[in-house]
């Protein structure tokens, strides 16, 4: 019989991206599901690939590669969408968030966290925790409130200049 | 119910833990009882797993036997022994045959013992049910204010009180317990004839009530334990000596008998609050030399003698008591999920093409079932309305203004979500109404009214009403209108403008309405609940400002539409009709500005997938395009690639990120699982002007938009 080392301290969804290993709290997250149609949306940025009906209720589905301005790559049968639950402005949201596979959950005591500034170029260092340095290897552990917080999700083009729409094709 | 018991009937069993639980409840007063109760229970949960022994039943009507006795007293002192009693008797008999973790640990608070999840669902439960009291107790006052001699209001106002405090008691909310019971010690001596409601005592309510919702707030972010801070303990204090005189406050009196005027009794007041109460307000009246120690000593015995007030006064108990409705709560998010699963239901019907009767009773019943469950979702407008009463009352005092305000359509039943939304701007336009609108005296009216689907808000006033000529001035000198053009313009043209920001004719700003900066920001609202805001006024008659807001929109009738790979809705209400047109019926203005004429009308034409940047406009021999209509009937024809179909679609919020959206308002879930956008017409035709949607732009080569 082996014996399971008890971990303590929040446990994290890791998952990977663009060949890294990430983390986000499980507290955050509802569900996890497999790739699905998705209804594209108007007047949004590129990261917001659109809508999906998630039993009768409509959640945005972000590309955490996009979001990170990492090269958009096709979606296969390992991509995933991690459903999370963020405060906005008061209220509860659902969001997808679409990550190249799953991984596992993995607790992270936070003396296993290491804060450090510059982590990796790719992605913000507002938008990451810390690293997890665990014996699976380490984890870079992000923070979920601030990415999908901070940028506006509604972009209109052309409402407020009146310059002429650019490579106008006619 | 035990008589009846047999060893293993379960169902019997649970229902003797169902009515121990309701018991529970009643022990509120009794920390002893309840936890003697917790135990039974814990006791009755273990003897359900293992087999009951011999004893189960004996004990059990022991232990039923001793809350009976213990209900059964009066006094403290015999309580106390019972409780004592049952103690004596948990130890004796649950710890022994329960052998749990209550074993070791002596008797344990109910407050530690309750699981936190169960906690923090009852506090919420808590919070909002004395949420609602509150706000009921304040609608209460405000009535009792007006007609003092309402005994039907009171005793419900000394109910409501005494509820919220019987279940501070069972949730461990002391300070919140304190103020609720001292506030009904000053309810009690009103309902005996005891105290005169006088203004102050209408004050310390009202304050009491304020105070209850911070301390709720508190609570609400967690902070479960609120510190009694300096001001609250002054409170009590007051309220203290309020029930303690059972007279009318000294003020008062002085007030009555011309000695003093109001400001001076309050400025009194501030200062014997600011002393935390150490000198008593007739030492300071003297000490300032306000008034001289005879007229103290005269006022003093009027004190006294007012305490008395014949009980003939009061009168008979109304009908008031039985006006109750029976209300059960609801966890919003139960009814959101019933709602959201009727709406499914409805749409999983529209994929059944059977068309038996028996189909057609089903679809009947689900509209029915539908409609009710909107209903779910509504509320009266009585709270919001007594909070527009409070705010008059509050700053007509202030601002030394005789004004009355009555209301017309507290029980429309509206759509939780626009009470909400409608609390800003319609305490902003009553404000308003006070500040700007009435001079010294007047009254304002708040009505809300159904018209149709949409709701209309009115706040109107008595006063001198709008002044044409003076923001004529003022816009003017904010360049806001040329001036060759000014005298043409229409009165409403020229109202419009006190919704500009910054926009006021008042030459010193006032500390209730500030500087101007408020109407823009009542607009601003009210359009992003998708209403509308207009202005009636005459001169000297006074002003009205009308709010229209859509009533719960959460089932739209609406065309069902196909540009490119894109499934959008067009709401039918701003449908005209339907047309097929060659596209040599196309003109071209400026070399890139479509236009149709129809039936000698001409109308601009959209492209909805340039508008909206989509991908779609595919070559053909026919434009499909719908008219529409914006809500000044100009029609504008709207191109797309088909109709799929006309069907009623439950709309869905797309949540706060998306509010920004222009000309897409809501989403759908269509047969089969995929989403619909729905179109709103009218700001859809605003982008078109703005973007210039009407050009050719970049979407249409696109085969997708990203």
């Amino acid at each position: 019989m082996t014996r399971r080392k008890l971990m303590t301290g929040p446990r994290y969804l890791n998952f990977v991206l663009d060949e890294e290993s990430y983390g986000i709290e499980i507290k955050k997250v509802k569900e996890l599901m497999g790739m699905t149609t998705i209804t594209p949306i108007p007047q949004t940025p590129a990261f917001i690939r659109g809508f999906i009906n998630l039993r009768g209720q409509i959640i945005p589905i972000i590309d955490l590669r996009l979001k990170f301005s990492l090269e958009f790559r096709e979606y296969t049968k390992r991509t995933s969408i991690i459903v999370v639950e963020v405060m906005f402005g008061g209220e509860l949201l659902l969001m997808g968030l679409v990550v190249d596979a799953i991984r596992d959950v993995a607790s992270v005591p936070d003396e296993r966290i290491i804060s450090v500034p510059y982590i990796n170029a790719k992605i913000r260092s507002e938008y990451i925790i810390g690293v997890a340095n665990l014996e699976a290897g380490t984890m870079i552990l992000l923070d979920v409130v601030k990415i999908l917080n901070q940028d506006e999700f509604v972009q209109i083009k052309g409402v407020g200049d009146s310059a002429p729409d650019k490579g106008v094709a006619q | 119910m035990l008589a009846k018991f047999e060893p293993g009937d379960l169902m019997l069993l649970s229902d003797i833990m169902d009515s121990l639980k309701g018991m529970r409840d009643l022990y509120s007063g009794s920390p002893v009882g309840q936890d003697f109760i917790e135990r039974t229970l814990a006791w009755i949960a273990g003897q359900f797993k293992g087999a009951q022994g011999g004893d189960f039943h004996e004990k059990l009507s022991l232990a039923i036997e001793l809350l009976q006795k213990c209900e059964g007293q009066s006094t403290d002192a015999a309580r106390a022994r019972i409780e004592g009693e049952m103690q004596g008797f948990a130890l004796g008999n649950f710890e022994a045959a329960h052998p749990g973790p209550t074993d070791e640990t002596k008797p344990i608070p109910v407050k530690t013992q309750a699981n936190a999840f169960l906690r923090e669902e009852s506090v919420a439960l808590f919070i909002s049910e004395a949420k609602e009291r509150l706000s009921q107790a304040q609608e209460l006052v405000l009535i009792l204010e007006a007609s003092p001699n309402d005994a039907g209001s009171l005793a419900a106002l000394f109910r409501a009180f005494h509820t919220i405090k019987g279940e501070c008691g069972f949730m461990h909310f002391s300070h919140l317990g304190e103020l609720t019971h001292s506030l009904e010690n000053v309810l009690d001596l009103l309902r005996g004839g005891k105290l005169a409601l006088t203004r102050s005592v209408v004050d310390l309510l009202l304050g009491g009530i304020d105070r209850s919702h911070l301390i709720l707030e508190n609570i609400a972010e967690g902070d479960w334990d609120t510190t009694v801070g300096p001001e609250l303990s002054a409170y009590l204090v007051e309220l203290g000596r309020c029930s303690s005189r059972a007279q009318p406050s000294l003020g008062d009196v002085l007030i009555q008998s011309g000695k003093l005027d109001e400001g001076r009794v309050e400025e009194i007041l501030s200062e014997q609050r600011s002393g935390s109460f150490s000198q008593r307000f007739g030492e300071i009246a003297v000490k300032e030399a306000l008034i001289s120690s005879g007229d103290l000593r005269q006022a003093l015995v009027q004190q006294s003698m007012a305490a008395a007030i014949p009980d003939s006064e009061m009168a008979e108990p109304g009908a008031a008591e039985s006006q109750q409705d029976e209300i059960i709560k609801v966890r919003i998010d139960k009814v959101n999920f019933l709602v959201d699963m009727i709406g499914e239901l409805t749409i999983a019907l529209g994929q059944v093409s059977e068309s038996s009767v028996a189909m057609a009773q089903v679809r009947k019943i689900t509209r029915s079932l539908q409609v009710g469950a909107m209903e779910l979702r509504t509320d009266t407008m009585h709270g919001l309305f007594s909070t527009a009463k409070r705010i008059v009352r509050d700053l007509s005092h202030s601002l030394e203004k005789q004004v009355g305000i009555h209301s017309e359509g507290e029980d429309l039943e509206v759509d939780r979500h626009l009470i909400k939304k409608l609390e800003e701007p319609l305490m902003h336009l009553v404000r308003n109404a006070l500040d700007h609108g009435i001079d010294a005296s007047g009254s304002i009216r708040i009505a809300a009214v159904r018209r149709g689907s949409t709701i209309e808000i009115t706040v109107e006033d008595d006063g001198r009403g709008l002044d044409r000529e003076a923001i004529l001035a003022k816009a003017l000198e904010r360049s806001l209108v040329v001036p060759q053009a000014a005298a043409s313009l229409s009165d409403n043209q020229v109202f419009d403008f006190i919704f500009q920001p910054g926009f006021s004719t008042k030459a010193s700003a006032t500390q209730v309405s500030g500087r101007g900066v408020g109407l823009d920001i009542v607009k601003s609202m009210v359009k992003a609940s998708r209403g509308t805001i207009s202005i009636r006024t005459a001169p000297g008659k006074g002003t009205a400002f009308i709010m229209t807001f859509p009533i719960s929109t959460a089932i739209i009738d609406g065309l069902v539409v196909k540009v490119g790979d894109n499934t959008l809705i067009i709401p039918t209400s701003s449908v005209v009709e339907l047309l097929k047109v060659k596209d040599s019926q196309l003109s071209r203005v400026n070399g890139d500005i479509e236009l149709i004429t129809l039936r000698e009308k001409v109308m601009p034409v959209l492209r909805l997938d340039r508008v909206l940047g989509i991908g779609g406009g595919r070559d053909a021999k026919y434009l499909v395009g719908i008219v529409v209509e914006n809500s000044e009937h100009i029609p504008h024809f709207l191109v797309i690639d088909e109709v799929v179909a006309k069907r009623e679609v439950v709309v869905k919020p797309l949540g706060p990120r998306f509010r920004k959206m222009r000309g897409i308002t809501a989403g759908t879930v269509l047969p089969g699982g995929t989403i619909g956008l729905v179109i709103d017409v009218e700001q859809l035709i605003n982008l078109a002007l703005q973007t210039g949607g009407a050009r050719p732009a970049q979407g249409a080569k696109e085969a997708a938009w990203k």
